[in-house]
């Protein structure tokens, strides 16, 4: 049995430390929700994990795979991005099913990590916000005096539903936050998605450890940006405008996570750039004209879809270029 | 002897057509026919059942006729009459169902009556190129009706499970209830599962038969 574990990576180390880098992120995205909810988002980041990488196990006991390929953590991080998009006060099945779905559906029948054409966290959460797009969308509001009761639902009277960002935005609402509050991530929204500063410091950890390639995640960010300043959805300036569409929904924690999926994004340097840049024209009119409030996710599983495309076709047209130039450079030559 | 001999060599050619329509090459899941009555339609089991019920009433009848019949007419002709017949039977079912069986029922599936029997139609009537005697014929669509039978029953009662606690509009008692099982994909994903379990199966079997053989040898 030597089969290579992640086709897409040569050693097998490295597979290793990257998962370590995103888990290890989850420690101050975990922190931050502790301090504004209580246990309650601590413990859905657990269960969610927890199902991940039970379903991977069982995976792979029906599949005859070796039982240590759960322990290159890739399952572990899809249960960690779906705990992550979850509303804080959403029952506890609910991650429950996106990570099963994720691992079960998405993963596995494609014969598991490096092979997965979907990225599976993404997928997991598309499925959770088509079926209870209510229970996904509804946020309460960050309170420091009370904390989320641990119950498995919580009840109407216990938390105080707010209306997310996001949705303010789509309802053409002006938000009544405070620049420095959108960075410091003050505002209802899902557990690990509205911290800008804490996902603003991962993604630069993250491109000095070279864990991720600056080829995707400059142009998106920078796309993003571009858009949200030239097409403002609030009335409050334009700096502001593309402060708050960067940071509603789940635009900034699509750049951060999903993005930079080693399995699911074009190799070639070129192919990536163009990734990033498509995605973002996509998740930002998903922001605009989507059904979902959030609909980053399938923004994300479209791309997931063309990126094999992408990376062939750009890599054809940078070779079509070099042998322009080369050949132009040979006509100059000799004549 | 000889025609004892005989006869049970057909009947197990027969058995074998049979077998072969129902499971090994399913039309549902291995064809990929009649997908589209299963995803929009087979949300509750009592929908499944009647769309059974409704092919087999123009799938075997058609079939027989095609067999027997068939090759007398001209070809040009053959498509025409291939088809104003089903409709003339899908009216005939279609009116049975409302009238004497329930017409909610009726009302809920009349859309699709007439989509799966032509989306069934177009196989058969290049499938029975091969199948010439009418007693095989039949055989053949009744294989295929058990096939989709299976098939759709199977997907319709998970998903009534799924969606509302009942079996047959009768209560199961357990109260987690998913009204979201009834879009369209997660009949896709059943599909593809059932899909790949008798794939896999076919593979198991295959490979038995095989192995048995080189040890016979």
């Amino acid at each position: 049995m030597n089969k290579p574990l992640a086709p897409h990576i040569r050693t097998e180390a490295r597979t290793g430390h990257m998962m370590l880098d995103i888990l290890l992120a989850a420690l101050p995205l975990g922190v931050f929700s502790y301090v504004n909810y209580g246990l309650r988002p601590v413990i859905l980041l657990l269960i969610s994990m927890g199902t991940a990488i039970l379903c991977e196990a069982l995976c792979c006991l029906v599949g005859h795979r070796p039982l240590r390929t759960v322990m290159d953590g890739s399952a572990a991080v899809t249960g960690l991005l779906i705990g992550l998009l979850m509303s804080p006060m959403v029952d506890y099945w609910v991650p429950m099913l996106g990570a099963a779905f994720a691992i079960i559906v998405v993963k596995a029948p494609f014969g598991g990590f490096g092979r997965n054409v979907f990225n599976p966290a993404a997928a997991g959460i598309a499925v959770l916000t088509f079926c209870f797009p209510r229970r996904m969308f509804s946020y309460p509001a960050i309170s420091t005096v009370s904390t989320l009761p641990l119950s498995m639902t919580v009840e109407a009277g216990e938390a105080v539903v707010e209306q997310s960002l996001a949705a303010q935005l789509r309802a053409g609402a002006t938000p009544s936050l405070s620049k420095l509050q959108l960075l410091l991530g003050d505002f209802a929204g899902p557990i690990g998605a509205t911290a800008a500063l804490i996902l603003g410091a991962f993604i630069v950890y993250l491109l000095f450890r070279r864990s991720v390639s600056p080829w995707t995640v400059i142009p998106y960010f920078v796309t993003c940006a571009v858009i949200a300043w030239l097409f403002p959805l609030t009335g409050m300036g334009r700096l502001y405008s593309a402060m708050a569409q960067l940071c509603a929904g789940y635009v900034l924690f699509t750049g951060v996570f999903f993005l930079n999926d080693p399995v699911t994004t074009p190799r070639f340097w070129l192919g990536r750039l163009f990734y990033g840049f498509f995605t973002a024209i996509l998740v930002m009119l998903l922001q605009r004209i989507g059904r979902a409030e959030a609909g980053s996710c399938f923004a994300i599983l479209i791309m997931n879809a063309l990126s094999p495309i992408i990376d062939r076709w750009s890599w054809h047209v940078w070779h079509w270029l070099m042998r322009l130039r080369h050949f132009r450079k040979e006509v100059k030559a000799h004549g | 002897m000889a025609k004892s001999q005989k006869m049970r060599r057909q009947f197990w050619q027969t058995a074998h057509l049979f077998v072969e329509n129902a499971v090994s090459n399913n039309i549902v899941l291995i064809q990929a026919l009649g997908l589209c009555p299963i995803i929009a339609a087979g949300t509750s089991l009592k929908n499944g059942v009647t769309l059974t019920a409704c092919t087999a009433v123009v799938l075997i009848p058609l079939s027989f006729f095609i067999a027997s019949v068939g090759s007398k007419l001209p070809k040009w002709l053959r498509p025409a009459i291939y088809v104003l017949l089903a409709a003339a039977l899908l009216l005939a079912a279609g009116y049975v169902l409302g009238t004497y069986i329930s017409p909610e029922l009726y009302a809920k599936l009349y859309l699709f009556i007439p989509l799966m029997a032509t989306n069934l139609l177009y196989t058969r009537s290049v499938g029975l190129s091969t199948v010439i005697n009418p007693v095989g014929t039949v055989v053949d669509a009744l294989g295929s009706t058990v096939g989709f039978g299976m098939v759709i029953c199977a997907i319709s009662a998970l998903r009534e499970m799924a969606i509302s606690d009942t079996l047959w509009d009768v209560p199961l008692g357990y109260t987690i209830a998913l009204p979201e099982a009834a879009v369209p994909f997660t009949a896709f994903i059943l599909l593809g599962f059932m899909s790949a379990l008798l794939q896999w199966c076919r593979h198991r079997v295959s490979a038995y038969f095989h192995r048995k053989e080189v040890e016979e040898a």
